[in-house]
């Protein structure tokens, strides 16, 4: 009932120019929209910032030639979405949110005016779990979305992989991240790893939750959680970890540049691309929507100059992705989201 | 339905607080996913691997510092092969002198040693003031000890070997703790630490006293207290900001009471330091630092001589004292051109003054420009090349030139050598060039004109064997070196030389030696329960010994071990073996004689109210080998101590 007001959504600051274009490109919309018949995809962004336009870039050319080229892709940031009347918004076939803010905006229109099927990106998990969204009709699913984030049997598989010698897992636990727990002791027994948790409740607890981490640790694996692992503490994780000579394994690019030994993590071209796959199949089969999963092609990294340093042979990262990629191919990644069926049938 | 209104209320929150982004970050989002961050493991701060140097390099640990039990910094540098601890008690009372490669002298010293990149070698003659260290070894992070010379890379000073202690962070001790250790040969050490801190900002502090008797026997106590401040602070992303000040200050017994001009009395030492270091990143491979510091010593020695005889009868006052400051200025920039081509550059301006009233002599400062740079160019995947120089220019013997080149070889993934040759300094201290060393009666000349001193070279020609076995967590290094040192600085006139005169002494440049040998370590770390080390060297010097005896000057051979374990989670036993060979310090030394050591320490950890609490016991030369030091009334005797230790966690 209380679905969260779109206008809530926290945008990020546009400059004033571009404020003004967005404004007439709305108005424009908004005009245009009820003359159109053909609607057919609305994608929703979070805001303009370029990982989301690296993901349109790719929806853009996934869908490129569908329909005999007829197939219109309007543009829409969130803070905007409440500009769009309910009878053109539930005129989209398909409607693609991308990123958190998108899809919350997006979900709170479905709570007035019936949802068209809706595809989301570059949401974590989590997020998309927490989404108010309504019960879907029975047998069709309404909503689905490929998550940013990788699946813990996946960064597991990659620690054994990377760093075959290490068996003691040191993981900090924040208050998003620490959900997770019970997936991840079961997940690491099952790979003959020891996994030691901290639970940090605010940032300030960060550094002592690793003094007494890092003994019981031959590597950190990092989770991905506001409190715990921010531009704030990572300068202290990093600094802490490297000097007790424990190599952390990250969640995304600036992660490893910043000082992480190898990171896991799918671009967002590529979630882009699993996204375009999916809308493809959803505009052919007519709303037809698959279970949400989690990103199919993903990249592994490593930083060669921090491996060095602190005197370790990891694998190259050709060779990584590959036996990784042979562990977690297409199907596994839909099964693997089983558990995030929010949305589902039951 | 609940979680809608949770993410209302949440989406509200958002919008009240426009400023508040503590609160919108709460919500984990694509944007933890999408952040970049300033690099903080930037080139300037990794360290490298030890098959990647241009030199030999030793690394001694937290976890070997604590094995070893010692609570004298010196004792630390026994576990690194080619490198000789002795103790002396005169003058300034008992000073430890750590030499690599012999050619080591009372307080003089060949080494550079930095703390945190800052030098506390005495501006004076050059020693180093190693009962100075104004904090804890539990405060080091690790020690780096670069087995070789190294001008280009470690700057004035890296002459024969250069040790850098590398401090914990503030942030990597946070909460309070205590320890206090007692036990024989009057050890009563006390220490104090709390670290905390919060938004990027954090600092510690530590306090404590150390006092030993010295050598039974032997009027050579000590008692010190110190005191260091850090801060370590991230005004931006991309930068941090070290801020460090410290001191020392207390009393060492010293004088045989033999002769009327060394009488039994106390010496006065206090030092004191700060420094200010910014680091700056641009990205992964461009960063940069600026450091300044500056450290003062003041040695108090004054007491009064009666002189029976004529012309001078009566009561003298002699002012054995001393005070040196050293203030350094130092840039720093790394960067990589591309993945295989890395370059450092940098310069520094420093300014050595020294005050000696015993000397009779208005000491001129001495100031020292250096630029110096490296590049680091990986040709392919086997072959590391590393060539870099140092130009220095100082006010009293003008420029010179340290060049460097080294070639790593990685010929199996986990097997190198390294063939390095280089060149390198040590400049004339203020007093070499200008002091005259006895003490003599007003206005003796300085024989030979002040300021006329060369820098000492030395060439050095080494290939090393480097390997590595990562799956059972072992290293093995292995040295072969030749090194030629030449105009080697000494004093007219000491003990041995041929034209001895009581008076005046002073510097020159008069001897050469020739250095062979090969040393090496095994490191061997199984579990993280478990570690062995190694390390065994031969030494042969050869030199015509004009002004002190060089070519003994070095143990010809050594062998250390250590090794620890833990028990239970709870308990950690570690046991040191050292075998030294016979050998005689340069300067006012007798010869000491072979000996065995063994060192023992055993500790058991518990919880204890909110924290938790060790106990430890360290015995120091346990089986009481009654082998000499520096003079042979400076005999070592067992000695055992017990210390507490309490830690708070925040």
């Amino acid at each position: 009932m209380s679905a969260p007001p779109a206008f809530a959504a926290p945008a990020r600051r546009v400059p004033r120019r571009r404020r003004a274009g967005l404004a007439f490109a709305a108005i424009l919309l908004a005009w245009l929209a009820p003359t159109i018949v053909s609607a057919q995809v609305l994608v929703v962004l979070s805001d303009e910032s370029s990982g989301y336009q690296a993901v349109v870039a790719e929806l853009r050319t996934g869908l490129h030639g569908l329909r005999d080229g007829e197939l219109r892709l309007d543009n829409i940031i969130a803070a905007r979405l409440a500009d769009v009347d309910a009878a053109t918004f539930s005129r989209y076939e398909l409607v693609v949110s991308v990123g958190l803010a998108a899809a919350q905006a997006v979900a709170s229109r479905g709570a007035a005016t019936a949802l068209p099927p809706t595809l989301c990106l570059l949401i974590p998990r989590q997020g998309f779990d927490r989404l108010a969204l309504p019960r879907d009709n029975a047998g069709e699913r309404r909503v689905t979305a490929v998550f940013i984030d990788q699946p813990l049997s996946r960064q597991l598989d990659l620690l054994r992989l990377a760093l075959p010698e290490s068996h003691r897992v040191g993981v900090i636990l924040g208050p998003s991240s620490t959900a997770l727990g019970d997936e991840l002791r079961a997940g690491a027994k099952a790979r003959s790893l020891d996994v030691a948790t901290a639970t940090v409740g605010e940032r300030s607890a960060l550094y002592p939750a690793l003094q007494t981490l890092l003994p019981r640790s031959d590597l950190l694996l990092l989770l991905p959680d506001p409190v715990a692992i921010n531009a704030d503490t990572l300068y202290g994780l990093l600094l802490a970890s490297y000097r007790a000579r424990v190599p952390v394994v990250g969640f995304s690019e600036g992660l490893l540049k910043a000082g992480s030994l190898v990171a896991l993590f799918s671009t967002p071209q590529q979630q882009g691309a699993q996204g375009a796959e999916i809308a493809r199949r959803a505009l052919a089969h007519d709303g037809g929507l698959p279970a949400p999963q989690y990103p199919r092609e993903f990249t592994v990294r490593v930083n060669a100059s921090v491996a060095r340093s602190l005197g370790l042979r990891v694998p190259d990262e050709q060779e990584l992705q590959a036996a990784l990629g042979a562990r977690h191919g297409e199907g596994d990644a839909t099964r693997e989201a089983g558990g995030a069926t929010h949305g589902g049938p039951p | 339905m609940l979680r809608g209104g949770a993410g209302g209320i949440f989406c509200a929150l958002c919008c009240i607080g426009a400023s508040g982004n503590d609160v919108v970050a709460q919500e984990l989002s694509e944007r933890e996913f999408l952040a970049e961050f300033p690099t903080v493991l930037s080139a300037s701060r990794l360290r490298q691997d030890p098959s990647e140097t241009p030199q030999a390099v030793t690394v001694i640990d937290q976890a070997m510092i604590r094995a070893s039990g010692a609570r004298e910094f010196a004792e630390l540098f026994r576990l690194v092969p080619g490198f000789t601890v002795s103790y002396v008690t005169y003058v300034k009372g008992l000073q430890p002198i750590v030499s690599y490669h012999g050619l080591g002298r009372e307080f003089f010293s060949r080494l550079q040693v930095l703390i945190d990149g800052r030098s506390i070698n005495n501006a004076t003659l050059g020693g180093v003031d190693w009962s100075e260290v104004p904090f804890a070894p539990e405060d080091i992070d690790r020690i780096e000890v670069i087995r070789g010379p190294s001008n280009a890379t470690h700057g004035i000073g890296a002459f024969l070997a250069t040790i850098n202690f590398i401090t914990r962070y503030a942030l990597q001790q946070q909460g309070a703790e205590a320890s206090v250790s007692a036990g024989g040969g009057g050890v009563r050490d006390g220490v104090m630490r709390f670290g905390s801190g919060a938004g990027g900002f954090d600092y510690r502090l530590v306090a404590g006293h150390r006092a030993d008797d010295g050598f039974t026997g032997v009027d050579d106590s000590r008692r010190r207290n110190f005191a260091t401040a850090r801060a370590d602070w991230q005004p931006g992303p991309a930068d941090s900001l070290l801020l460090q000040a410290g001191g020392t200050d207390g009393s060492n017994g010293t004088g045989s009471g033999a002769t009327a001009f060394d009488p039994r009395r106390s010496v006065q030492l206090t030092t004191s330091y700060a420094q200010a270091k910014w680091e700056h990143s641009f990205n992964p491979a461009n960063s940069f630092y600026v450091q300044a510091y500056w450290y003062t010593f003041r040695l108090a020695d004054q007491y009064g001589v009666t002189l029976p005889q004529a012309p001078a009868a009566g009561q003298v006052s002699i002012d054995g004292g001393s005070f040196a400051r050293r203030s350094d200025l130092e840039i720093q920039q790394t960067f990589g051109m591309n993945p295989n081509l890395r370059w450092v550059w940098g310069g520094s301006l420093r300014e050595d003054v020294a005050e000696v009233p015993s000397l009779y002599a208005a000491i001129r400062p001495l100031h020292v420009e250096r630029l110096f740079g490296h590049v680091e160019w990986r040709i392919d995947e086997r072959l590391l090349a590393n060539a870099g120089a140092m130009i220095e220019n100082n006010s009293l013997s003008g420029s010179d030139v340290a060049p460097q080149l080294a070639l790593n070889y990685r010929f199996t993934p986990d097997q190198t050598l390294r063939f390095n040759v280089s060149r390198a300094l040590r400049t004339p201290t203020v007093i070499e060039n200008q002091g005259q060393f006895a003490v003599g009666s007003p206005g003796s000349p300085r024989e030979g004109p002040a300021g006329d001193l060369l820098p000492e070279t030395i060439l050095s020609r080494e290939i090393s064997y480097v390997a590595q076995w990562p799956e059972r967590h072992a290293t093995l290094d292995v040295k072969v070196f030749d090194d030629s040192v030449r105009d080697l600085i000494d004093l007219i006139g000491a003990r041995d030389s041929p034209g001895a005169t009581p008076f005046p002494k002073n510097a020159v440049n008069g001897d050469s030696a020739h250095e062979r040998g090969i040393e090496g370590q095994y490191v061997w770390r199984p579990s993280a329960a478990t570690l062995l080390s190694v390390s065994a060297t031969w030494l042969d010097i050869d030199s015509a010994d004009r002004l002190d005896n060089y070519s003994k000057s070095a143990p010809r051979g050594t062998v250390h071990l250590l090794a620890s374990q833990r028990f239970a989670e709870v308990w950690d036993a570690s046991v040191t073996f050292h075998r030294q060979g016979a050998f005689r310090a340069s300067g006012n030394s007798d010869p000491q004689r072979a000996f065995s050591r063994v060192d023992a320490r055993l500790a058991r950890q518990f919880a204890l109210w909110r924290g938790e609490g060790e106990i430890a016991a360290t015995f120091e030369n346990l089986f009481d080998s009654h082998y000499t030091e520096y003079r042979l009334n400076d005999v070592a005797d067992r000695r055992a101590w017990l210390t507490f230790r309490y830690r708070m966690p925040p």
